[in-house]
């Protein structure tokens, strides 16, 4: 099923929690059913149907095709939390922990987004563990805070440290310069299609220099996935040098930062 | 039955079940992937000797590879799916790590088979096995080689969601798929073109085997797509299984109860082997129909083994009267 949520902007309190809205746990359900969705606003809860005009369309049965559009929002936290599937589309600027400890699925923001996309939610020590998020705006702090696997993608700039801690997983983000990128990351990749600005970096990256960019498909690969989800277009140019580093060197020093040529 | 003036034998091809896996070989440029596609499929024309019956199933775009590079689609075969666990990390180590630039991925999710349709083949099935391939050779990266799960674009094999394995290699990494999967299929399609003498008919069996140059999910595994020795059941001798087909060599005519017209002066075999007996059928057929469009073919025959031996049967007049259809 897809269904669209817009926000009424109807009186009364403004949720901060947006968990609730799961294309996963949505998707399937009747109009009724979605309508009468509680939505916990402080420490009152209200349905759905009250909050939000919702529209659908029935589509194929399979689950993975469930889609929750949302539109007009607050800024919500908390969005695509512990999503398992589906795709979340939102349109319009996002609060913090966007995808937090998701497992699979896609979302995508048309706008801005708040700090720790993909990072744990507060029951998990991980962030994301599967899936992709798509941000086609700015992202703010901590980009990928603890992610173990899957795909983030900024269309714009971040704030500090992309990677931050993280375990594994692709972050791509499309505007340099970085600040602190995989701080105290373990393993996982950083990579930066703009100048990375190395120069104000400090000291837990080390430098490996720079690689013809078509010696690493797999790198090729991730840019070629995250430029086809901002931008539909499926060419990867291989033409240029990357630069590399290896990070962070003071934890297990198997992740990676690149400047994408 | 004649097509053009070649008399097409009341004859059938029999073929065996086999099982084969689909690599997708990138590298920087044709020249490096051209050698790199000849190097692994090297040494694979009959399983009766090699670990292997493997050949380039067709050239891909860049835009259509998984890491958007030139790229090629090869097929392997063997009797079982465990000679190809143990066949494919050989090649893959000896013939593509070594070779400059290049990166493997699994291709069968992308075949154009009824059979892989699926999003991904199960373990449980038993059409499909998976086993292990780039994991078996990660080793050789010391503790340096990293992994990724990679998603592919639309349009481009290799969508799915992918484990591929980075090795650290003198020229950048080595990208390769974790695992591959093995289905079942089918080897040992095949035509007998008999040409007037040796250079027509090695003609015909050239285009014929360029014919289906980009026919997807068969392949061709003999040199060049063609077999001159081509083999009968049985020997005089005990150690052999298998031996020269005199009833078809043209200098034994007169000594043996042979197969040949007056006017056949040579014989070429084109063997094919493909994912279903769909893709057999319609090779075949394309390849009938190139050999009746060249000069001086007398006959197209089949080899069998009596019916006895494979299970798929491909008879002539019903692949050509059916267009090579089902």
């Amino acid at each position: 099923m897809t269904w669209m949520l817009t926000w009424k902007n109807a009186s009364g309190p403004t949720p901060v929690d947006g968990s609730v809205l799961r294309p996963d746990q949505l998707g399937g359900l009747e109009h009724d059913a979605v309508c009468k969705t509680l939505m916990t606003i402080g420490r009152v809860t209200r349905p759905l149907g009250e909050l939000f005009d919702i529209t659908g369309e029935p589509c194929a049965g399979d689950p993975h095709q469930h889609e929750l559009c949302l539109a007009n929002l607050p800024r919500l936290d908390r969005l695509g939390a512990g999503m398992e599937r589906g795709k979340l589309l939102i349109t319009g600027d996002v609060g913090d922990d966007l995808g937090a400890s998701m497992t699979g699925g896609l979302i995508r923001v048309n706008g801005n987004v708040g700090s720790r996309v993909g990072g744990p939610d507060f029951d998990s020590p991980r962030g994301m563990t599967g899936g992709e998020i798509v941000i086609s705006g700015n992202a703010e702090h901590h980009v990928g805070h603890l992610m173990r696997r899957g795909m983030i993608i900024v269309g714009g700039t971040c704030g500090k440290s992309p990677g931050f801690r993280m375990l594994a997983g692709t972050i791509v983000i499309a505007c340099g310069p970085l600040d602190h990128p995989g701080l105290e990351m373990q393993r996982g990749t950083v990579i930066c299609l703009d100048g990375i600005g190395a120069e104000s970096n400090g000291d837990h990256l080390c430098d490996a220099g720079s690689i013809a960019a078509t010696a690493m498909p797999a790198i090729g690969m991730s840019v070629r996935r995250a430029t086809h989800l901002l931008s539909s277009s499926s060419k990867v140019s291989y033409e240029g040098e990357a630069c590399l580093w290896h990070g962070d060197r003071f934890e297990l020093n198997k992740g990676e930062v690149i400047q994408w040529p | 039955m004649k097509i053009h003036d070649v008399t097409i034998e009341d004859n059938f091809a029999e073929a065996f079940r086999m099982w084969a896996c689909r690599l997708i070989v990138t590298a920087i440029d044709e020249h490096w992937l051209r050698i790199a596609a000849s190097e692994v499929t090297g040494y694979g024309t009959s399983v009766i000797g090699c670990d292997a019956e493997a050949g380039i199933e067709r050239w891909l775009e860049p835009d259509a590879t998984p890491d958007g590079r030139p790229g090629v689609a090869l097929l392997f075969f063997a009797f079982n799916a465990k000679a190809l666990k143990t066949a494919m990390p050989n090649r893959l180590g000896q013939c593509l790590m070594t070779c400059p630039t290049t990166a493997v991925f699994d291709g069968m999710a992308h075949a154009v088979s009824p059979q892989s349709q699926s999003a991904t083949p199960t373990q449980a099935s038993k059409d499909f096995e998976r086993f292990d391939f780039g994991n078996a050779i990660r080793y050789f990266g010391d503790g340096h080689q990293k992994s990724k799960v990679i998603q592919g674009v639309e349009g481009a094999e290799g969508t799915n969601a992918q484990r591929v394995w980075r090795i650290p290699v003198m020229d950048g990494e080595f990208t390769v798929s974790d695992t591959i999967d093995a289905c079942k299929a089918i080897g040992g399609g095949n035509l007998l073109i008999c040409g007037k003498d040796q250079r027509a008919a090695l003609d015909a069996a050239a285009a014929a085997v360029k014919s289906i140059a980009d026919m997807p999910n068969v392949i061709t595994p003999f040199p060049g797509g063609v077999v001159r020795s081509g083999s009968k059941v049985g020997s005089r001798y005990k150690a052999l299984f298998a031996s020269t087909n005199d009833a078809y060599c043209p200098t034994l005519r007169g000594k043996v109860a042979s197969q040949l017209s007056d006017d056949t002066g040579a014989v070429y075999e084109i063997v094919i082997n493909g994912l279903t007996e769909e893709d057999i059928a319609r090779a075949m057929y394309t390849c009938i129909a190139s050999a009746c469009e060249s000069k001086n073919i007398v006959a197209i025959d089949a080899g069998n083994y009596g019916g006895k031996l494979g299970k798929f049967h491909f008879r002539l007049h019903d692949v050509m009267t059916n267009e090579g259809a089902a």
